[in-house]
């Protein structure tokens, strides 16, 4: 999960990821040891607001044998503006991975770098993406439209072959340099992946 | 969207054409294209100028339309007014250039070096498809303006 979002002040970092794990995702039942696996958290940690959010109606619990499961409360009332705001704010990584998942096989890498990914947004910022891979902007626009409409604000990209990256690294491109060691998200692909382009040894 | 609703919204007007117009408007998308693929010109340079070329080839078909933008957003109607004029076809075209429009605003007022090559690249290459696209639409729907 992502270091600060705006509804910090809102809803504590706990109930955001699990919130965010369930609605964002509403068809899937969440073992608790997955979840607290996904979430990096003790499963013991996630008992209390988990019957919290079951009790308030916002989450299903089912038990099979000695395995309980949660889902999302698809009767749940106000799920679609949970899932707004879960979409728009702590889901930021997984809403963009899902919408360019129809390119993954021309995408080597692609990452949120700037504000968003410092975690230094206010609720309106811009997302910045880098996008490295065998296309262009016009295969991308479509994507990013549809990105834009879920999560209500604008996705500016930037496209690289990875020859164009590897060979601005070389050169020292100032811009370039500094994102590689700055803060990023990764949407697709890992940080090696990018080492890897940019010709510099993985970590 | 149609042309009566932007006729209504304000955003175009009516006009009359003439293969004069058409033809200063031809002159200026060749020159730019041309000057667009000089590779030792910076990727923004060459972004803006495939730009201008595709926006004036909106321009031609929104003019062979009979009609000429107008008002505020003038880029983003021209590309909307696309599909109008050359159908629906050319959907996925017009969304790539709204998204051009938006990188070209950056580089025209923020920073240099926005535009990468590969970018800079695929709109030269895409305003030539465009210009043949436009041009054939005209033999075809407007043969004395072509």
């Amino acid at each position: 999960m992502r270091k600060s979002s705006p509804i910090d002040p809102l809803i504590n970092k706990t109930t955001q990821g699990l919130l965010a794990a369930t609605v964002l995702q509403p068809d899937r039942w969440w073992y608790l040891s997955d979840l607290a696996k996904h979430l990096r958290r003790r499963p013991s940690s996630l008992q209390t607001p988990l019957f919290s959010l079951v009790s308030a109606g916002i989450l299903s619990r089912r038990k099979e044998g000695n395995r309980v499961y949660f889902q999302a409360n698809l009767d749940c009332p106000f799920l679609p503006e949970l899932q707004g705001l879960m979409a728009k704010t702590v889901g930021l990584v997984e809403v963009l991975r899902e919408t360019f998942m129809p390119l993954k096989d021309r995408l080597e890498v692609a990452f949120i770098h700037g504000s968003v990914a410092k975690s230094s947004e206010v609720a309106a910022s811009d997302i910045d993406v880098i996008a490295i891979g065998s296309l262009g902007l016009a295969d991308l626009s479509p994507v990013l439209e549809k990105a834009e409409e879920r999560l209500g604000r604008p996705v500016n990209a930037s496209v690289y072959s990875p020859q164009e990256f590897a060979k601005k690294i070389a050169a020292k491109n100032h811009f370039l340099c500094a994102v590689l060691d700055k803060e990023k998200l990764f949407v697709l692909g890992e940080p090696n992946d990018l080492e890897r382009i940019a010709g510099r040894k993985p970590r | 969207m149609t042309w009566n609703e932007l006729l209504a919204e304000n955003r175009v007007e009516t006009h009359t054409t003439s293969k004069q117009e058409i033809d200063d408007l031809r002159s200026v998308v060749e020159r730019n294209l041309r000057d667009a693929a000089i590779s030792q010109l910076s990727s923004d340079n060459r972004f803006g100028l495939a730009y201008e070329a595709a926006l004036l080839l909106g321009k031609m078909a929104v003019a062979c339309s009979g009609y000429r933008v107008k008002g505020q957003g003038a880029h983003q109607t021209t590309f909307a007014a696309l599909k109008f004029a050359l159908g629906t076809g050319i959907s996925n075209t017009a969304t790539y250039l709204e998204r051009c429009r938006r990188k070209r605003n950056e580089l025209s007022y923020d920073m240099a070096g926005v535009v990468t090559d590969t970018e800079a690249e695929e709109i030269l290459a895409r305003a030539a498809v465009l210009q043949n696209t436009v041009e054939q639409w005209i033999a075809q729907n407007h043969s004395h303006l072509s």
